[in-house]
């Protein structure tokens, strides 16, 4: 009887192991994800901050064009 | 201590996941806690769905911010191109009107302020910032306050270092300002007097330049504060150091004139600007630079003499008799060029008003020179018609008394002068301006030109000063742009007055 106790004892924690394992693995991938959001994130971010100054710079230079070749009609 | 922007909750998947009340009835707590972590990890798959979902509406608004101004610049470049394929530059005529009706370019450029500021703040860390407990509702007590404060600031304020660096630079650009009218008013070598007189005839000048040219911004404002008070007759003379007593006279004379009849009817500023006007129609910008920077040069000189005739006759020939008749030798070569200079602004008036201004300057100058013997020249003058009182001189009284009446001869409006000389035709003085004006108008393009541009110019300025106004209230960007157009400002007005002293030397050695 004891044995037979102990035996669904045993068999209760394997399977929690197994549940645990199972969860580690759903947590895993939820960090992965995560990891994979702030790159993808990051690596965003950068390219539009390039892409944000060379089009500043552009606006400047078109700026500069503009001023050069307006003849007083862009003011309102 | 780095702040998350995004948080995944909840953070521990596995804690409490047991209820205690049910702790005891529970047929397998493994089993609980099992389901419970699942639980949180599907909680913690919602939250980063959102997240996920927050961080990509983010990315995509600002990918499309960035497509948009790709857009308007490709817009811009296409105009631009049309614009430049159909430039000629053989075509194209710079005439002065235009200049002056033009208006200035200006950059619509918007420059990013407050970076970091509560409203940039991203969604993710407001919530954060959210979840702050509030300060408590000081504001409620507001209406029972009797200083009219903000109760909440005193405990907290989020502007007060801004509001701080703001009063910092506000100040300091006062004090630059300031600064820099004492630098204008005291050039390195000049006398005082003298620099009295440059600033008022700065002033002159730069009334009228304020409203057509750049001048006026830049010491105008500096100068308009002890214009008036300071303006004793004798600091006019000073302008022109190089012309002859006597020329120097009758220009102190022209603006005691003007000067009284100003304060008499209220036309004073009328007066001035007439002057001005016909000053820039006969010589352009340069007559007036001569004459602006001259005092510089001359300092001693200018002392001796009272005053020099703004409005000198026309004739060259007569500046040239003249310069031998001057006080000291070595101003008689700076004499005949600022004669000429003088001449230049007067013969617009003269020319206005009466026919022939004939070069009686010449005998005038050596009779104020000593002022008790002139009286014989002037006392016909005298008793013309009552010459404006001179206001007191604090210099030297006894020059500017005779000057006076040379003065009123030069005038081209006196009609004193006729009667001693015949340069001088002049009515009334109060009635001179005003005749003036409609008899000149009509006389050159140059002239309505620079009208032109000044009252255009005049709203612009007026307009912008009261947005700047408003705006630097607020506006970091524009406090700061301000800042730097008075440092600029103030580094233009230093190079300018070294340009002045240096043209002025060049001046000296060349006569």
């Amino acid at each position: 009887m004891a044995a037979v106790h102990r035996e669904a004892i045993q068999k209760q924690i394997q399977q929690d192991w197994a549940n645990r394992e199972y969860i580690e693995i759903i947590t895993g991938s939820i960090k992965k994800i995560t990891d994979f959001l702030n790159s993808f994130d990051m690596s965003c971010r950068s390219r539009l901050a390039v892409l944000n100054e060379k089009l500043t710079t552009l606006e400047r230079r078109i700026e500069y064009l503009e001023a050069r070749v307006t003849k007083g009609e862009t003011l309102t | 201590m780095p702040l998350p922007k995004r948080v995944i909750e909840p953070v521990h998947v596995s804690r409490g996941t047991i209820p205690e009340e049910l702790s005891a009835s529970l047929p397998s707590e493994l089993e609980a806690a099992t389901n419970g972590t699942l639980a949180n990890t599907v909680r913690q798959l919602s939250s980063l769905s959102r997240h996920a979902e927050d961080m990509f509406g983010e990315l995509t608004r600002e990918a499309h911010n960035m497509a948009m101004r790709a857009n308007s610049l490709q817009v811009r470049l296409d105009r631009l191109a049309v614009k430049v394929t159909q430039l000629d530059s053989t075509i194209e005529e710079v005439s002065l009107q235009d200049i002056h009706l033009k208006k200035a370019f200006k950059s619509a450029i918007v420059f990013d302020q407050e970076v970091v500021s509560r409203s940039t703040m991203p969604t993710a860390m407001l919530e954060t910032y959210k979840q702050c407990d509030k300060p408590p509702p000081l504001d409620k007590l507001d209406p029972y306050r009797e200083d009219g404060k903000f109760g909440l600031k005193f405990y907290t304020d989020p502007g007060y270092f801004f509001d701080l660096w703001r009063q910092e630079m506000l100040k300091d650009t006062e004090r630059m300002m300031h600064d820099r009218g004492k630098k204008v008013r005291a050039p390195s070598s000049i006398e005082p007097g003298l620099q009295q007189g440059y600033m008022n005839y700065d002033q002159v000048i730069y009334q009228h330049g304020s409203q057509g040219g750049h001048y006026g911004t830049k010491i105008g404002r500096a100068l308009s504060s002890c214009h008036y008070s300071n303006l004793p007759l004798i600091n006019f003379p000073l302008f022109f150091p190089h012309c002859r007593p006597g020329l120097q006279q009758g220009y102190m004379n022209y603006d005691q004139v003007i000067y009284q009849h100003g304060s008499q009817g209220g036309h004073y500023g009328t007066g001035m600007l007439h002057y001005d006007m016909n000053a820039m129609g006969n010589n352009v910008n340069n007559s007036n630079l001569e004459t602006y920077t001259s005092p510089g040069g001359t300092p001693n000189r200018t002392k001796p003499r009272p005053s020099q005739p703004p409005p000198a006759p026309p004739s060259t020939t007569n500046s040239n008799n003249s310069t031998p008749t001057t006080v000291s030798a070595s101003n008689t070569p700076t004499r005949a060029r600022s004669m000429s200079a003088g001449r230049d602004i007067l013969p617009d008036r003269k020319s206005r008003s009466p026919p022939p201004p004939p070069p009686p300057i010449d005998n005038t100058p050596p009779e104020p020179l000593p002022p008790p013997p002139p009286l014989s020249p002037s006392p016909p003058l005298h008793s013309i018609p009552p010459p404006p009182p001179p206001p007191p001189l604090p210099n030297g009284p006894s020059p500017p008394l005779p000057p006076l009446m040379n003065g009123d001869l030069h005038l081209p409006n006196s009609t004193k002068s006729p009667l001693k000389q015949g340069s001088t035709t002049s009515p009334p003085k109060p009635s001179n301006i005003d005749v003036r004006k409609p008899v000149y108008d009509p006389r050159s393009d140059l002239l309505k030109a620079i009208r032109d541009g000044i009252t255009l110019r005049k709203v612009e300025r007026v307009e912008q000063k009261e947005g700047e106004r408003q705006k630097a209230l607020h506006d970091v960007a524009s406090i700061l742009a301000r800042r730097v157009a008075v440092e600029f400002s103030d580094s233009d007005s230093a190079s300018e007055s070294e340009y002045d002293s240096d043209g002025w030397q060049e001046q000296e050695t060349s006569a």
